[in-house]
């Protein structure tokens, strides 16, 4: 048995053990236990942690915000990533193709409390300029502000998220596109195929894997989604806004439930590794 | 040969290494790590430890600052980590109890000479001192002094309704004017509201027991003075007195709506007036409390003042950072240096001597230090006199009041429940 291909990967795995897999079955661990940042003991509580998680109101709120975020960040993203991607690829020129692109992935390269800060300014409900534009259209903006409300205020958060992430889809989409032999467009055009129906016949069903690859990368990002909702509300107004990751860092560092916070990690962990398993397969479908 | 060549060589070694480290110079070379807020404070902080490096040779010191709500969560996690802080900003009463209770915060030496007693009796746990007050805040209703006398109001209200009224005469002189800005999407700043009302409508003595988990189980935050305190502000909300959207807009823009004169007042700590001051409105704006309610079953006059401190971690004991965070200490309570605090900061000093070295304070400030001073009957902010997992209640509870999304009742059922879970727990 051939040991030398064992220690190169030696560093890497040691690595890898120290900083996933000792902090992973740490968390998995104290998620049994009940103890304070600042406590010096624990206390074995056994699935006590994973009961709370049902009872807690809070948690119902971060879970119907996630399942929100995670199946309207499908509908929304990929779309409209689809329809971008099969523009750029077929329906501009190869310098718009190029200016475009660089516009539809600028906001992806920007710092995500940046694009925070600068939101919160836009949608200021005194000086920014979403009221201005709201009151200029005829319509009135909400009472509560965008950022204020219990109801828009978690869809608000998604839209500047898809804002920022619609260029990573596309940019994915559109790497699909490319690969899809020209002569299959030529033909159909022959056939007296419109673009529309290029699009809806070949481009579609020809990027079914990629869709599926960069759905799934859109579903977990959104279960992982925590630096929009903590820069632009805090999980506010009340609760309204609270997804998993907020409510584990508030649980954990405010409030101090070290263990609660770790099993809401865990569960966090299990959906999200079902749905990277299957992002895999799908990957090697693809590949 | 060789051998003793080497035995040599060690031990030259060694007495050259011991020489270095008996050398006074080098004896003194410590290092301290300092945390604090970030903005007008830490950039005080960062200006006094390099007086502090000078003043002391050898010193070398290093400056951690997080912005205020990462900052509570940050000195918990530091604490408990492999590099805590020597030195370390903290809140008094519960904030700084519980570090103590955790053994994460040690007991310092005595500040009795430099620092007035009272200030002192927030960071006294015990009978035993853990942290020294650098400054404190008095909590104001401020107002547009230009607006309120162009248009003949009367700047001081002797009771609630007199503010109510305050509000709809500013309404009624201009209706573009915002009474009062408000920003409450960190909702401590209607925290300021809800403490001055209950110390105002629970009785002393309840509240007290109350907030201390001393009440029995039966009778924890059930007088109805608390509720009472939540409709207050409610009042003020549906009479118009603030402006739409506050839980969208963030304290820091309601200063600057207040600063640049779109609305008549503001209720803010005295951390404001600098803010105030750059932002337009210099020796434009002066102060008053919020007034007592009629018949209300709390003292009268009571006001809330903040104080901010200095704690020491334990570490230092073991760091051997123990007498140099100490020394510390006793320089930023100098008045000289609480002097430069005023002037950086714009906080009210801890120590009344300071004034002695500030000729040049505007009306304003002259006011907040002479009736903080006066002040007997304190409140105290209730996320930091509560126990956290009752003040995170609160503070939810807040933002939906203000939304209209719960009711009053509602929320002090909620804080009910959680401090009797809480009491249970403990």
């Amino acid at each position: 048995m051939p040991v030398l291909p064992y220690l190169f990967a030696a560093p890497a795995l040691v690595f890898l053990a120290l900083l996933l897999g000792y902090p992973l079955i740490s968390t998995v661990v104290y998620s049994f236990y009940s103890y304070d940042i600042i406590s010096t003991t624990r206390t074995f509580v056994g699935f006590d942690n994973f009961l709370q998680l049902l009872r807690d109101p809070v948690a119902h709120i971060a879970a119907k915000n996630a399942v929100l975020f995670l199946v309207i960040s499908v509908i929304v993203q990929i779309p409209i990533g689809l329809v971008l991607a099969a523009l750029l690829d077929r329906g501009v020129g190869r310098t718009a193709s190029t200016v475009f692109r660089t516009i539809i992935f600028a906001p992806m390269v920007l710092s995500i409390v940046a694009v925070g800060l600068l939101w919160q300014l836009i949608l200021d409900p005194f000086a920014g300029f979403a009221n201005f534009l709201v009151k200029a259209l005829g319509m009135t903006p909400p009472t509560a502000g965008w950022l204020g409300d219990p109801v828009i205020t978690i869809y608000v958060i998604m839209f500047i998220a898809f804002w920022q992430y619609i260029g990573f889809c596309t940019i994915l989409l559109l790497a699909g596109a490319q690969r899809i032999d020209g002569s299959l467009y030529e033909a159909a055009t022959l056939d007296g195929a419109s673009e529309v129906q290029s699009f809806l016949f070949i481009t579609v069903p020809l990027l079914r894997n990629t869709i599926v690859v960069v759905s799934l990368l859109s579903m977990i990002g959104a279960l992982r989604v925590f630096d929009f909702v903590y820069v632009l509300t805090a999980g506010g107004p009340g609760d309204a806004t609270q997804v998993p990751a907020t409510m584990i860092y508030k649980e954990a560092f405010f409030l101090g439930h070290m263990g609660y916070a770790n099993a809401i990690s865990v569960l966090l962990l299990f959906v999200t590794v079902c749905l990277g398993f299957l992002q895999l397969r799908y990957s090697r479908q693809v590949s | 040969m060789l051998m003793k060549s080497a035995i040599y060589g060690i031990a030259t070694a060694v007495a050259m290494a011991a020489a270095v480290v008996g050398s006074p110079a080098l004896a003194q070379s410590q290092s301290l790590e300092v945390w604090a807020l970030s903005g007008p404070e830490g950039n005080y902080f960062e200006q006094a430890l390099k007086r502090f490096e000078e003043a002391n040779p050898g010193v070398t010191t290093k400056l951690v600052t997080y912005p205020n709500e990462q900052y509570k969560t940050a000195v918990d996690v530091g604490l408990r980590s492999a590099s805590p802080p020597d030195v370390f900003r903290n809140w008094t009463f519960e904030r700084a109890a519980r570090l103590v209770r955790a053994g994460l915060a040690t007991e310092i030496e005595d500040f009795s000479t430099e620092v007035p007693a009272g200030a002192l009796a927030e960071f006294t746990f015990d009978g035993k001192l853990y942290g020294v007050p650098f400054d404190r805040h008095g909590k104001y209703m401020w107002y547009n002094k230009a607006f309120f006398a162009d248009h003949n109001l009367s700047t001081a209200p002797a009771s609630f309704d007199d503010l109510i009224g305050m509000c709809k005469a500013v309404k009624a002189a201009d209706p573009n004017m915002i009474p009062i800005a408000l920003g409450s999407s960190e909702p401590w700043t209607i925290d300021a509201y809800i403490a001055i009302f209950n110390q105002k409508l629970v009785p002393d003595d309840i509240r007290v027991a109350d907030a201390s988990l001393q009440s029995s189980a039966d009778t924890l935050f059930t007088d109805p003075g608390y509720v009472e305190a939540l409709d207050k502000f409610k009042q003020m909300q549906t009479e118009g007195c603030f402006n739409d959207s506050v839980n969208a807009l963030t304290p820091e823009a309601a200063r600057t709506i207040f600063a640049t004169g779109q609305s008549a007042m503001t209720l803010c700590g005295t951390w404001c007036l600098t803010v105030f001051d750059t932002e337009g409105l210099a020796n434009g704006y002066l102060g008053f409390r919020l007034p007592d309610f009629a018949g209300q079953k709390g003292a009268s006059g009571g006001h809330l003042v903040i104080e901010d401190g200095v704690q020491i971690s334990t570490a230092t004991r073991d760091k051997g950072t123990y007498e140099l965070a100490n020394k510390f200490l006793h320089f930023i309570v100098t008045p000289q240096e609480q002097a430069e605090f005023v002037k950086v900061a714009g906080s009210l000093p801890a120590i009344p001597g300071a004034l002695e070295f500030l000729p040049d304070v505007s009306e304003s400030f002259t006011f907040a230090v002479e009736d903080t001073a006066e002040a007997t009957v304190i409140a105290t902010h209730l996320d930091t006199s509560l126990d956290r997992e009752i003040s995170d209640v609160y503070l939810r509870g807040y933002q939906e009041l203000a939304n209209g999304t719960k009711t009053s009742a509602q929320i002090m059922e909620e804080v009910r429940a959680k401090a009797i879970e809480v009491k249970a727990a403990r």
